[in-house]
Formats: structure tokens, C-alpha cells, sequence
């Protein structure tokens, strides 16, 4: 029996050995934001190391490499400079015969607050997920948007008049039915901010004709108004569609005014190497993302010297 | 017989806590069918302690349960790493080493409750217990 006991003890401590925190010591990004936002692609596909290490990332999706991008992203965001917030969750499957197989989600969010200048709980939402597919370097998918709500907060962060808070959120295991943010959408609500809107991001880099078109799906008439009003002053085609199949959909259904913002998704202008291991950073057009991330910019600024709940 | 006896109602409990725990994490996420059916199950275990015939019933469901389970886990795992990989990375996770050291000693707990000498072993080992307290 003695055997038998210490035979069950072994397999129980070999299940529940620990893993380490991993963390980016050293990381100085180019005071140019285009330049910067090719480092942050490069370091998130695995093209560069991660600063002060050795280490690429082969992809973000399995814990270890979703750690070290998070490790990566904290390093991004002291840059700015702000102080990132972690928020780790555990989620229920979809189907409840799942649960009594397998385990919860387990995942973590990363999120900021720039701070309004004049004290309000008014607060508006831009996030993107940072995971990806299995064995995918997912440069546009989506280290783009990533590189893209860095280029804002920079600009946010320099303007000296800001009527409402900014939060800035790096969504975790989007490509698993949209749990991080479901989960970030729960944790909102336990928190004191007016959430005005939420712009949610996903493949930022894919523009094959030049012509700088991009997609907003599903806007509310406010946030479509704000986006078609700042597409037509940088002569931007602009499109709207009816995609609901990432982040701004937990936000939509928790009752938050949203829109997502893509590349030519539904327009066929999109990246052809989604989820594979093609999608690598000399994949990613950086002009198109430098356009994009001036007028998401623009559209921020507007919001935030006249919000939306204002205008309701 | 009395070690053997200890021991099979120690892998029970471990068998039956396990998914009891399992249920009260699932129930603070919002979702209650892991928890209705662990506490199902050690409810029958309860309820029926003092008839023999039915509690060995019991104990044979409950190890094929957990054979089932672990082979369904075994299954999944077994596609995902030498068939077509899943597109769900969290089942590539729940289901790698950890996840297969986890259901082959579910599976070997679920054999050892099944086999009939070590039930009826342990069921008389209980009943002379209970007599004579």
C-alpha cells in the first residue's frame, strides 16, 4: 500500500509543478513611433528577440509564449509611460459537457488607464488581442493592432488637454471564442468608469492595393458617424460591415457601444496567411498601419474633446 | 485486507473529491452541471451506504465513469497530437503531459474500483466495521 501511496504523491507533484514569471529587464523603444511600432511587430512575430534575451516567439499561443508576450507588453507600455494592470481570469466552456472534461479557461488581459487631465469617470475602451493561432508568428494577426494602440496611446498620452480616461487593453485567448475579452467585459463592470465606447482592433497590416481602405463592423451611429467623418478628411475608403466575430462582439453583448476595425476583411483585401505560419512581419504593410494609426488617433482625439455621452 | 480496503476507499475519495472540486470551481464561473453531478454521485454513496448490493452497484457505475472519462480524454489528446492537431489551444493545454499523467491515473483509479474482488473485499471489510461499531 506504502508503494501504492507514494506512487499516487509523485504523480500529484509531477501534475502541479510551477512555472516561472518571465520578464523583459531592458527594453528601449525608438522615440519615432512608426519606428517603434516595426520593433513591437518584429519582437511580437518572432522576427526579433524579446529584449534581453535570447528568446523568439514562435507564436503567442501556448502559456509559456502568451506569458512572455504579456512580459513583453508591460516592458511596451512603461515606455509610454504607464503602468500596466493585470487581470487574470478563469472561464466556463461553452458547452457544459466540456467542463466535465477538461478544465476552465485560464487566461490574463493587460490592461491601462491614460487618465483623463480634469477628474471623470467617462472612460473609453481601445483594445486588441495579443494571443494567436497554434504555431502562427501572427505579425498581422494581430502583433499589428498592438503596434497600432501603441502609436495612440503615444500621441493620447502627449495631448495636454484630455476630457475623458483612455484605457488601453491587450485582450488574451481572443482566438478561443473571445474569452479574454468576455472576461475583461465581466471585470469592467465591477469598476467605477462610465464606459462611453469600445473600438476593438484585430489585423491592421494587410493593405496589397495601396488604396488605405479599411472596415468598420458593426458601428453604432455615433461611433460610424465619428469614423466615416475622419475617413473622408484623409480621403480613406472606408466600409461597413456586419462582422461580429471578435472582440467588440463581448462588448456589444454586455451592452457597451462598440466597433471593430479591420483591414479590408469582407472587401477581399485582407491578409491570405491568417493562422498559418505565414504570417510573419515582412507580410505587414507598415505605410498602411502608420495611416491607420493617424486616424484612429483622430478619431480618439474627437471623441475625447467632445464624448460621445454628451452627445446622446 | 484491511490495507487493500483503506486503500480502496482512499482512491474513492480521491476519485469522488476530485470532481467535487472540480464542480465548486465550475459553479463559481456560472456554470452548475459538474457540481450537480459530483454531489449527485456522493449523495447515492450516502444514501445507500448501509445496503450492500446497491453501493456495489454504485461503485461499478462509478469506476466505468471514470474509465469512460479517461479514455474520452485520452481520445481527444491522442487526435490533437498524432492525428489533426485542434484548433482550441486550451484543450492542447488541459490535454498534453499534465493532462494525460491526470487521465491515466483516473484510468487506473477507475480499474481498481471496478474490479469486482477488491469491491467485495472492501464492501465486507466496511460492513464488518459498521457491525461492530
Amino acid at each position: 500500500m506504502k508503494m501504492h501511496v507514494l506512487l499516487f504523491l509523485s504523480i500529484f507533484v509531477i501534475s502541479c509543478t510551477p512555472t516561472t514569471i518571465p520578464r523583459v529587464l531592458d527594453n528601449r523603444l525608438p522615440q519615432s513611433i512608426s519606428v517603434a511600432q516595426k520593433q513591437i511587430v518584429a519582437v511580437l512575430s518572432g522576427h526579433q528577440n524579446i529584449p534581453s534575451t535570447t528568446l523568439q516567439l514562435a507564436a503567442r499561443a501556448t502559456i509559456e509564449e502568451r506569458a512572455w508576450s504579456r512580459a513583453y507588453l508591460e516592458s511596451v507600455l512603461h515606455q509610454i509611460p504607464l503602468t500596466p494592470i493585470s487581470q487574470s481570469y478563469r472561464y466556463r466552456n461553452s458547452n457544459p459537457l466540456v467542463d466535465l472534461l477538461v478544465g476552465p479557461y485560464k487566461g490574463t488581459n493587460l490592461y491601462v488607464v491614460l487618465p483623463a487631465t480634469k477628474p471623470t469617470k467617462d472612460c473609453i475602451v481601445l483594445g486588441a488581442h495579443y494571443d494567436t493561432a497554434r504555431n502562427c508568428p501572427g505579425a498581422n494577426d494581430n502583433a499589428s493592432a498592438i503596434a497600432l494602440l501603441y502609436g495612440v496611446a503615444q500621441k493620447l498620452n502627449s495631448l495636454q488637454q484630455r476630457s475623458t480616461n483612455v484605457m488601453f487593453v491587450f485582450f488574451d485567448q481572443e482566438e478561443e471564442e473571445l474569452i479574454g475579452s468576455k472576461a475583461f467585459v465581466n471585470c469592467l463592470k465591477e469598476q467605477h468608469y462610465n464606459i462611453i465606447a469600445a473600438h476593438t482592433f484585430d489585423q491592421i497590416g494587410w493593405d496589397s492595393d495601396n488604396d488605405k481602405a479599411f472596415e468598420i463592423e458593426l458601428p453604432s451611429p455615433s461611433l460610424k458617424k465619428q469614423y466615416v467623418s475622419v475617413a473622408a478628411t484623409h480621403r480613406v475608403p472606408i466600409t461597413i460591415t456586419r462582422v461580429n466575430s471578435t472582440d467588440h462582439h463581448s462588448f456589444r453583448e454586455a451592452g457597451y457601444e462598440a466597433v471593430g476595425i479591420t483591414e479590408g476583411y469582407v472587401q477581399g483585401d485582407t491578409s491570405p496567411y491568417k493562422d498559418t505560419e505565414k504570417d510573419i512581419f515582412e507580410t505587414v504593410n507598415f505605410d498602411y498601419l502608420t495611416t491607420l494609426t493617424q486616424l484612429v488617433y483622430d478619431v480618439i482625439k474627437n471623441q475625447i474633446q467632445t464624448p460621445l455621452s454628451h452627445e446622446k | 485486507m484491511k490495507n487493500k480496503s483503506v486503500f480502496y476507499f482512499l482512491i474513492l475519495t480521491i476519485s469522488v473529491f476530485a470532481f467535487v472540486v472540480k464542480g465548486l470551481v465550475y459553479a463559481s464561473l456560472g456554470s452548475f452541471i459538474p457540481l450537480i453531478l459530483a454531489t449527485g454521485v456522493f449523495a447515492l454513496f450516502v444514501i445507500f451506504r448501509t445496503k450492500p448490493k446497491v453501493l456495489s452497484r454504485i461503485l461499478f457505475w462509478w469506476a466505468i465513469g471514470m474509465i469512460l472519462w479517461s479514455l474520452i480524454r485520452f481520445l481527444i489528446g491522442g487526435i490533437n497530437n498524432f492525428v489533426k492537431p485542434l484548433t482550441e489551444n486550451h484543450l492542447h493545454e488541459q490535454l498534453g503531459i499534465q493532462g494525460t499523467i491526470i487521465s491515466l491515473l483516473f484510468f487506473v483509479i477507475g480499474i481498481l474500483l471496478l474490479r469486482k474482488k477488491n469491491r467485495w473485499h472492501a464492501l465486507s471489510f466496511y460492513y464488518e466495521k459498521l457491525q461492530s461499531s
